[in-house]
């Protein structure tokens, strides 16, 4: 360990300028986080912005806080309301609500507050330990080997993600195509600019992001706004304000009920943010499926059981920290949120991979850091300002919305200070109002963005080294590995329908 | 949703013609060592059309009756199609009046339109609204607001 670094590294993030914004970034997180129907992608997206205004590390340190608070910020709706903030808390509507309806939110609350920090602390410690490590290992790998990263990393997504796997993949395609507007990174010729200078540096990414994840889901809000107010259902809130709450802190016995649970999701939320595509939403059923299984109280279950709280929380914010070490050590982002993360660093200038703990160390110090102290003070934020969160949940959509237009227009001209950025903004969030409500992933869309450039660049450059000699790959295996596994992800619907098919027919005969 | 996916299908197989046809002049389609800027985007076009292709087959290979996602006439489309008219009047009006003044006239349109009638509650969150942007962006973050044109 690089000590003068790792001291550079603290004397940047435990500034109180930076200390501030990441505080910021945290209760931005959980606020956002706790309102239904802003996910943590849009908080981060609306966020975005100030990331680029602000001078050196607080501003990445800042989206750091929100990416961790914005993930716990969705179980308080999840136990009020029996609504979850974001999808990664759908799994803590079902002991959480539960668990307040019979009386007790504020201890729901609380088991919930401390099983996301400890699920995050636990992912920040293994970020830690792996980034560096798989970074050391990477740097024996070669171009093609990148490459097959990023092409399994969309396909991931793009069939995970979406209920359709051919639309999930035609938008990593579009992504990747849209990658390639602007200079070719090889031969530095201009591609795709239709004749316009604004288009030369390629398509901006602040407006792509606000626009895809920030407007487009504000005009889906706008369609459940319309349909509650023509009279459809409305979630009931258990508390009006948080005056009544009693016993927040979880109780010892709470905690020793709760702590092999902890241990057992974090483990499975850090794996499961490891690997591209999979997100908060899959590791928290995972969690609560083991916790489950391995409980001596089963039939609790579903009705306000502690465990049934602490295993989804803890298991997706494990995802936080396990999420980043793709993202930082071989610059293939786990989930869209670590994709806006990983456009974050590139602005700031930082490049991400096995250069990072070269180059950069003071900066992988400063994730690192940032990681660790956006999860403790979204620990003690949590129970701090839980009576007052609890109130913003209860703001009315109509209210909302025309603050996240609002944020969504100043934001976005915050970046350039040019009109053209927020016709990129609008034409993008109504594009993602279309496409998200005919069945595709925006997600395989930012990814496929996002890696465009790099994918590109290293089957290019693995061609000019081979002479275009495919068979070359032969001598890669973890590559082909990739390739294959990238193959069986997108073939496996199929196949397992002609398994059915097959098992059906013997069975008949 | 079929007749959406074979909309979607034919723009999908649209977008893949047009970027192949405009990457012709970036030079040959070589995938020898010598790539050129046309090889990437070649491969990715073909893919793009042949997943158009493969979507608008699935589309009708598929016996399910799924409804279509946006129901043109739901009072739900309405407001969506509403609120995107406002918007759009209102990125002509950040253009021309800027950022404040913008905001002055259309965040109490946006409110009535999402239902809100109280005037008080209107004057109160638009003036809130406003303070809030000018001290965050303009004050603390130095960056500064979309000025009017005349200004």
């Amino acid at each position: 360990m690089d000590l003068s670094a790792l001291a550079a590294a603290a004397a940047g993030v435990f500034s109180p300028v930076t200390l501030v914004w990441l505080a910021i970034g945290v209760v931005a997180g959980i606020v956002l986080g706790a309102m239904p129907g802003i996910s943590t992608n849009m908080a981060i997206s609306l966020l975005f912005s100030f990331c680029y205004t602000i001078d050196g590390v607080a501003g990445v340190v800042m989206l750091l806080g929100v990416y961790c608070g914005g993930v716990y910020g969705g179980s308080i709706s999840a136990i009020l309301l029996n609504t979850p903030g974001t999808p990664a808390n759908a799994a803590t509507m079902l002991d959480g609500h539960p668990m307040a309806r019979n009386g007790e939110p504020g201890r729901a609350l609380g088991i919930s507050t401390i099983s996301s920090g400890f699920g995050g602390i636990f992912s920040a410690i293994c970020l830690i330990f792996c980034a560096t490590t798989l970074a050391r290992v990477s740097l024996k790998f070669t171009s093609l080997e990148y490459c097959a990263f990023a092409v399994f990393g969309i396909s991931i997504i793009s069939s995970v993600s979406s209920k359709s796997i051919i639309k999930g993949l035609i938008g990593g395609v579009i992504g990747l195509l849209l990658a390639c507007v602007g200079i070719d990174p090889i031969s530095g010729t201009i591609r795709y600019s239709f004749g316009t200078s604004y288009l030369v540096g390629g398509l901006p990414l602040i407006p792509l992001l606000i626009g895809l994840f920030a407007f487009s889901q504000a005009l889906i809000s706008v369609e459940e706004l319309a349909r509650e107010q023509a009279g459809g259902e409305k979630a009931e809130a258990i508390f009006q304000d948080g005056k009544a709450m009693t016993r927040v802190l979880p109780s010892r016995a709470d905690i020793k009920r709760c702590f092999p649970t902890w241990l057992r999701s974090s483990v499975i939320g850090t794996v499961i943010g490891a690997i591209p595509g999979t997100g908060g939403d899959i590791a928290s059923f995972i969690s609560y499926n083991e916790a489950k299984r391995w409980s001596k109280h089963k039939e609790n279950f579903g009705t306000g059981c502690p465990e049934g709280i602490a295993a989804p929380e803890a298991g997706n914010n494990a995802v936080t920290g396990g999420a980043m070490i793709p993202m930082l050590s071989l610059g293939v982002p786990g989930d869209s949120c670590t994709a806006m993360l990983l456009g974050a660093l590139t602005i700031k200038g930082i490049s991400v991979g096995p250069t990072l703990f070269t180059t950069h160390l003071e900066s992988a110090y400063q994730i690192f850091l940032g990681m660790f102290l956006s999860n403790i003070i979204m620990l003690i934020a949590g129970f701090i300002l839980l009576r007052f969160v609890i109130r913003i949940v209860l703001i009315k959509s109509r209210h909302l919305i025309p603050l996240i237009f609002v944020l969504c227009f100043v934001g976005t001209y915050s970046f350039t200070h040019t009109f053209e950025d927020i016709i990129v903004m609008v034409v993008a969030g109504l594009v993602g109002y279309l496409a998200a409500k005919h069945e595709f992933t925006l997600s395989a869309l930012v990814i496929g963005y996002i890696l465009g450039s790099m994918t590109e660049s290293n089957f290019r450059r693995y061609l000019l080294i081979s002479s275009g000699d495919l068979s070359l790959m032969l001598d890669h295996p973890l590559a082909l590995i990739l390739f294959a596994a990238a193959l069986v992800t997108l073939l496996s619907p199929v196949l397992k329908r002609a398994a059915e098919h097959f098992k059906a027919s013997r069975a008949q005969t | 949703m079929k007749t959406a996916n074979y909309i979607i299908s034919l723009l999908t197989a649209i977008m893949g013609a047009v970027f192949l046809w405009v990457g012709r002049s970036y030079g040959g389609y070589s995938l020898d060592g010598a790539t050129t800027a046309a090889s990437w985007p070649t491969i990715l076009c073909i893919l793009l059309i042949l997943l158009a292709a493969l979507l608008a087959v699935s589309t009708a290979l598929d016996k399910r009756d799924i409804p279509a996602p946006l129901q043109w006439k739901s009072t739900e489309f309405r407001a969506v199609v509403r609120t995107i008219l406002l918007v759009l009047a209102y990125t002509v009006s950040f253009r021309l009046l800027g950022c404040l003044i913008s905001n002055l006239i259309f965040v109490p349109l946006f409110l009535l339109a999402f239902g809100e009638r109280d005037w008080k509650t209107i004057v109160l969150y638009d003036l809130g609204l406003l303070a809030f942007i000018y001290v965050v962006f303009e004050v603390i973050l130095s960056s500064h607001l979309a000025p009017p044109f005349f200004m």
